[in-house]
């Protein structure tokens, strides 16, 4: 009598998941009892019964296909976002939707269903990360052209980004990398993209990434200032709608060079009654214009 | 960078940026477009923000003047012909680099161009439609553009334009003539309504074009947009959201924006709003906008000449419910869309997600709970299964004093566009995995 929890261990990617999905079922347990796993436990726990799930193309596709046929693009969407998740639960929550979605034959509206709810959640919480990502993304141009960038989200977002840019740059070589995993996204011109693993940048090349100073950083920064209006600055709000930890990365944060501190930080330096760098030079300049 | 007396590029954007700040226009929604290997660039309806600037507003576009030289004088405008002000013109070229050169490092949705009027209007708007040009066929820049069209320039001018542009916009500035008239002595309420026309017959008949010729090339895609000045003339809040609700239904625009006057020019026959702008107004306009959008409100439910300002306490659909307590208590389990969304607390999301739910069994308000449907205020006004949460006196002292205690939670910003219909459909059953 299986009254033990039931414990896939599958790879953490929708591919893994939608195989740990297939082998659950495909092992007769209660679906009650089903836990989906991305990571290895440290301890093995009692009264679970572990499986091994190895990732295996057609056996997702079976279930991928399923759930696109049964639930449509947009409901399949929601699982597969749900799959970038970083929570330890969310194999379980795809698993136990899944279920619900084939055997009582409802759609993942039905958030009556605690795991379709969970999925909803993890879905609408990579989508957020993602979302902000879109526009949150920086890259820099190297030397030899390729556009760089580094990222360190919550969730696995390559996979996701790569259709965006590589729709939307498909004539530009370039990277998206993930620090937090050690994983990097590379496109090169007018081709598909890959993920490499395991790739870790050491502190001096990270470093040189940091200090590439292009003219356009320059120009950026400063457009991000001076189309602020001092009247209606509003610090908290911005900080709800870009929250601290994106900025590490987004180069209108940085302070520039002294060369350019003029153009860097947003309001630092402005101070009622204090006369700004650029506020120097647009009267320099003003008083030139009315020499002409 | 910054040696000469000559402008720099840097010195060229921080000017011509600055001077197009107060354009609240800065979304970058409405059209899907992929790339597909053309070139550079794609457009995604829902609009993406790429930065906040320090007011907290979404940075989505590289938002410039062509030019801050102006021949017409408006008195709410720094640019005006009588302000002794540093002076500024790019070239064609020197934005479409600075547009794809931003736009390559993912700083910007696309460009937002608009300009001073220089020489004239019509030398100005062809400046305009050569930068465009170049910009989508030199450059191959599929990315968002929106374009301003010029106030009394010729109308052909603009037409061609918006066979570039995505969006095209033309300010209506001042919500009445007169107001207009005092305030911007060189433009006329004919100036700005005419093209305003020309843009949206132009755009229904591409409509009528693309669906023959599915390969037609397209107008304005994201359609057309506006924007008014609030508080720098006396207009009520009723006459504002008249005047919006007309611009929707008899302009087909997209977006009307509000932005709350700010007296640049120190200029003491205009108001002198000790407190800053008028933030929370605006804010209000934008709910009671959003209100008539997505919600299904008429202009005139929302407030009348006998209530004719929006309620500083209670947002625009509180307020209105508030008056209208006979059409409440709604029931969760039978109540449609449309009426569910002129619940206080239930918006667009749990509307939607109670529609979609309770398809699959009825819901009680321990589900509303664990689906996170905010029931703080709309406690007030639903049912379950015929059942209230608590016993409420229906009442209107009763209810708004309890709601007056729930605060309200003052949305960071109204949200750009993005209203995105989400669509289930169900296969036939069958094997388990097909
Ligand atoms: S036309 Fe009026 S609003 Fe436009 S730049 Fe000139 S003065 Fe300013």
């Amino acid at each position: 009598m299986a009254v033990n929890r039931q414990i896939f261990l599958c790879e953490d990617s929708p591919d893994g998941i939608f195989t740990g999905v297939y082998d659950a079922w495909a092992a007769k347990v209660p679906h009650e009892l089903v836990e989906l796993r991305t990571a290895r436990p440290e301890n093995l726990e009692f009264f679970c019964d572990y499986h091994t799930s190895a990732r295996d193309e057609e056996k997702a596709q079976k279930v991928r296909r399923t759930m696109m046929r049964r639930l449509g693009a947009r409901g399949y969407e929601s699982l597969y976002f749900a799959c970038a998740s970083c929570a330890p639960d969310k194999g379980t929550a795809v698993f136990g939707s899944i279920s619900a979605v084939l055997r009582t034959g409802c759609t993942m509206e039905n958030q009556k269903n605690p795991h379709i709810r969970r999925v909803y959640e993890l879905q609408k919480n990579v989508g957020s990360e993602y979302h902000h990502y879109l526009g949150f993304v920086r890259f820099a141009m190297l030397a030899n052209g390729v556009l760089f960038s580094v990222i360190e989200p919550r969730n696995h977002m390559l996979e996701l980004l790569a259709g965006h840019f590589g729709d939307r740059l498909c004539k530009e070589e370039f990277v998206i990398y993930d620090r937090g995993r050690g994983r990097l996204l590379y496109h090169p011109k007018d081709e598909s993209c890959t993920v490499y693993e395991g790739i870790r940048l050491s502190e001096y090349e990270m470093e040189q990434l940091r200090e590439s100073q292009e003219d356009y950083e320059a120009l950026f920064a400063a457009f991000c200032r001076s189309i602020s209006i001092r009247e209606r600055k509003n610090e908290k709000l911005q900080r709800q709608m870009l929250p601290l930890h994106f900025r590490e990365y987004m180069v209108e944060f940085h302070n520039l060079s002294p060369k350019t501190t003029e153009n860097g930080a947003f309001y630092d330096e402005y101070q009622p009654g204090n006369v700004t760098e650029s506020e120097k030079r647009t009267q320099f300049l003003l008083e030139n214009q009315k020499q002409k | 960078m910054t040696e000469a007396g000559n402008l720099t590029l840097m010195d060229k954007l921080r000017i011509l940026s600055d001077a197009a700040k107060y354009d609240v226009a800065c979304t970058s929604s409405g059209v899907d477009r992929r790339n597909a290997g053309r070139g550079l660039g794609n457009s995604i309806a829902a609009g993406i923000c790429h930065s906040f600037s320090a007011d907290g507003r979404c940075i989505s576009l590289l938002k410039i003047l062509f030019t801050n030289e102006c021949v017409f004088d408006c008195r709410y405008c720094l640019n005006r012909s009588s302000n002794d002000v540093l002076r500024a013109t790019f070239t064609p070229e020197e934005v479409c680099e600075l547009t794809v050169g931003f736009y390559k490092r993912n700083f910007i949705e696309g460009l937002f161009l608009s300009s001073g009027i220089v020489r004239s209007p019509n030398y100005t708007m062809e400046l305009l439609l050569r930068t465009v040009q170049l910009l989508r066929t030199k450059y191959q820049f599929f990315g968002y553009i929106h374009l301003k069209a010029i106030p009394g320039a010729d109308e052909r001018l603009i037409e061609q334009a918006g066979y570039y542009a995505d969006r095209m916009s033309i300010n209506l500035e001042l919500p009445t003539a007169e107001g207009l008239k005092a305030l911007a002595p060189h433009k006329s309420r004919n100036t700005i309504l005419k093209p305003m026309r020309r843009i949206q017959l132009r755009a229904q008949e591409n409509k009528n074009e693309l669906a023959l010729y599915r390969n037609a090339p397209k107008f304005v895609p994201a359609g057309q947009s506006t924007q008014m000045i609030i508080g720098a003339t006396g207009e009520s809040d009723y006459e504002l959201v008249q005047v919006a609700q007309s611009l929707y239904k008899k302009f087909s625009l997209k977006r009307v924006f509000y932005s709350a006057f700010v007296n640049v020019n120190q200029d003491t026959s205009l108001p002198m709003p000790v407190q800053g702008p008028p933030l929370l107004r605006e804010h209000r306009l934008y709910q009671a906008d959003w209100l008539m959008r997505f919600y299904g409100f008429e202009a005139d439910e929302l407030l009348t000449r006998e209530h004719p300002n929006f309620n500083t306490v209670f947002d625009p659909k509180c307020d209105w419910a508030l008056r209208h307590l006979e059409q409440f208590p709604v029931e969760i389990n039978r109540a449609d869309y449309y009426t569910l969304l002129r619940v206080p607390g239930i918006g667009v999301q749990s509307a939607r997600k109670i529609v979609g739910a309770r398809r699959f069994g009825a819901l009680n308000f321990e589900d509303l709970r664990k689906m996170r449907v905010v029931l703080k205020r709309a406690l007030y006004f639903i049912t379950c299964s015929g059942r209230m949460m608590y016993p409420v006196r229906m009442e209107e002292g009763y209810i708004a004093r309890n709601l007056a205690g729930a605060g309200e939670r003052l949305p960071d910003a109204v949200r750009n566009g993005g209203y995105r219909q989400l669509s289930f459909f169900d296969g036939a059953g069958g094997e388990v995995w097909q």
